[in-house]
C-alpha cells in the first residue's frame, strides 16, 4: 500500500509533512505531494490529514489496516509524540 | 401569488438597477473594512466580536448584492462606465478615521442609515415582476441593514472632520483581561491540577489565541489594503467572524466553568510573534493559515479526545468539534495566496523559506515548558 495526494482535495495543512517519519512528503511551489518510492506505507498520513486527501493506492504489499479506529490509535500516537520540528 | 401594482416595463433599467447595486455593494464592502480597520484599536473583547460581526453581516450583504449586479448585463450596453461612488467614498473615509467608541458607532450609524435608504428606495422602485431576483436580494439586505442598526445605541451625529487614518501599525490594542507577555518570556504554563483547572486553562488560552488571529486578519482586510481578489477577502470575512465566535464561545464556555484560571497565566502571544512582523497581507495570510490554522486543526483534534476521554467534559468537547470544522476551511483559503502568486518562482521560494522560518519560529515557542511533567496534549497518562 502506497499513499498519494489528492490535490483537490488537500488545503495544504502541512499535517502529513510534519508527521511523515521518512520525510517524503516534498512541499515545492507551495503544494504537497507524496514521494512514492519513498513512502513505506506508515499510513500516518492517512491518519492525520484532517481533509482525508490522502488516497490509498494499492501496490501489491500486504495492506495495513485502515479501520478507523486503527487511524485513530494512529492518529493520537502520532499527535502526542508531535511533529517533526522542520528545518530552518 | 405576489401581485405587482407596477405597470410592467416602468421598473429601472437593467443598466441602472445594476449602476445602483453596485453602489450599495460599495458602501457595503467599505462598512466591512472599516470595521475590520477599528479591531486593530479596540481593546475589549466583547466590541471585538461585534465588530467583526457587522464586518462578516456587510460582506454576506455586499456578496448577494454583486452577485446580483453582476447577473445585470444590459442588453444595449456599449462601454460600462464604472459606478459614481464619490459621495458613498467621502462618507466612508470620514467615518473610517473616527477615533472612539462612540465616533465609530456614530459612523456605522450613519452609513447604516444611507444604506436603508437607499435598499428601501430600491426596492420600492424594483418592478416584482420584471426584476424579482433584485427584489429578492433586496429584502434581506434590508432585514440585515435594520439588525445592524437595532444593534447600535442612540449614536452621537458624524463629526464632519475626518480624523487620522487608522492607527494599523504596533501593537494591537489589548484586553487587560489577557495577562500578555512578550514573546522572549513567553513559558507554557502548568495547565492547573483539577480537569476543570486544566479545561478553564485551555479556553483561556484558545479565547486568546483566537483573538490575535481576529487582529492578524483584521489587519490584513483593512484600509488600504483592499486589492485582494473581492472572493478571497469574502471568506476572509468570514474567518474573521469565525475567529471572533470561537473567541466568545471560549470565553463564555470558560465563565460557566468558573471564570479565568488563578493566578492568571500568561496568555499565549503565539500569533503575532508569527504574524505580527510581517507587512505584506499575503505574506501575513499564508503563515496564519498553514502555519498556525494548520496546527491549530491537529492540537484541537486532540483535545477533543482528551476533554472527552481524560477530562470528562463532553460539552466543551463538542465546542472543540466546531471550532476544528471551522478552521479547516480556514486552511483551506489559503488555497488563494499559490492562485495570486502564479509561476513566479522567486516568489514562490520566498514564500516557502518565509513558511520553514516560521513554522520553526513556532515549534520553539510551543516547545517553551515551565512544567516539566507536562504531558503533550492527546497523549495517554
Amino acid at each position: 500500500m502506497k499513499f498519494v495526494i489528492d490535490a483537490d482535495a488537500c488545503v495544504d495543512c502541512g499535517a502529513c509533512r510534519r508527521y511523515c517519519p521518512v520525510d517524503c512528503i516534498p512541499y515545492e511551489n507551495l503544494k504537497h505531494r507524496v514521494d512514492v518510492d519513498a513512502c513505506t506505507g506508515c499510513t500516518i498520513c492517512y491518519a492525520v490529514c484532517p481533509a482525508d486527501a490522502v488516497l490509498a493506492i494499492d501496490d501489491g504489499r500486504a495492506a495495513p489496516s485502515l479501520a478507523f479506529e486503527v487511524m485513530e490509535h494512529v492518529r493520537l500516537k502520532s499527535f502526542a509524540r508531535g511533529p517533526r520540528v522542520p528545518a530552518a | 401569488m405576489r401581485v405587482t401594482a407596477r405597470r410592467a416595463g416602468t421598473a429601472y433599467g437593467v443598466a441602472e438597477s445594476r449602476a445602483r447595486l453596485l453602489r450599495l455593494a460599495f458602501l457595503e464592502e467599505r462598512l466591512a473594512t472599516m470595521c475590520a480597520a477599528w479591531i486593530w484599536s479596540t481593546p475589549r473583547l466583547e466590541d471585538v466580536i461585534e465588530l467583526a460581526g457587522v464586518a462578516e453581516d456587510a460582506a454576506a450583504t455586499a456578496d448577494a448584492v454583486r452577485t446580483r449586479a453582476d447577473e445585470l448585463w444590459p442588453a444595449t450596453a456599449t462601454a460600462e462606465a464604472p459606478p459614481e461612488t464619490d459621495d458613498l467614498a467621502a462618507l466612508a473615509v470620514r467615518a473610517e478615521r473616527a477615533g472612539d467608541r462612540d465616533a465609530r458607532e456614530a459612523a456605522a450609524a450613519a452609513i447604516l442609515v444611507r444604506l436603508r435608504e437607499a435598499y428601501t428606495a430600491h426596492l420600492a422602485d424594483t418592478d416584482e415582476l420584471l426584476d424579482g431576483p433584485t427584489a429578492r436580494v433586496l429584502r434581506p439586505a434590508l432585514a440585515s441593514v435594520e439588525g445592524r442598526l437595532g444593534r447600535l445605541e442612540q449614536a452621537p451625529a458624524l463629526p464632519a472632520d475626518a480624523g487620522p487614518e487608522p492607527r494599523l501599525t504596533g501593537e494591537p490594542a489589548r484586553d487587560g483581561r489577557f495577562l500578555v507577555v512578550p514573546i522572549e518570556q513567553y513559558r507554557v504554563a502548568h495547565m492547573g491540577d483539577t480537569p476543570g483547572e486544566i479545561v478553564r486553562h485551555l479556553l483561556y488560552t484558545n479565547a486568546y489565541g483566537e483573538l490575535e488571529a481576529v487582529e492578524v486578519l483584521a489587519r490584513a482586510l483593512s484600509v488600504g489594503r483592499d486589492d485582494l481578489p473581492w472572493p478571497m477577502r469574502r471568506a476572509l470575512f468570514r474567518q474573521l467572524w469565525d475567529e471572533a465566535r470561537h473567541a466568545e464561545m471560549s470565553w463564555r464556555r470558560m465563565e460557566e466553568l468558573g471564570g479565568p484560571p488563578s493566578p492568571l497565566p500568561p496568555a499565549p502571544p503565539v500569533i503575532m510573534a508569527v504574524c505580527g512582523a510581517i507587512e505584506d497581507p499575503l505574506e501575513q495570510l499564508l503563515i496564519l493559515q498553514r502555519v498556525v490554522e494548520g496546527r491549530v486543526v491537529e492540537r484541537h483534534r486532540a483535545r477533543v479526545v482528551r476533554l472527552v476521554r481524560d477530562l470528562g467534559d463532553p460539552a466543551t468537547a463538542r465546542l472543540y468539534e466546531y471550532i476544528v470544522a471551522d478552521e479547516r476551511t480556514h486552511v483551506a483559503n489559503s488555497a488563494w495566496i499559490p492562485r495570486l502568486v502564479g509561476d513566479d518562482p522567486e516568489r514562490l521560494a520566498h514564500l516557502a523559506r518565509l513558511q520553514a522560518r516560521c513554522e520553526a519560529l513556532l515549534e520553539e515557542v510551543l516547545a517553551r515548558r515551565d512544567d516539566a511533567t507536562a504531558r503533550p496534549v492527546g497523549s495517554r497518562a
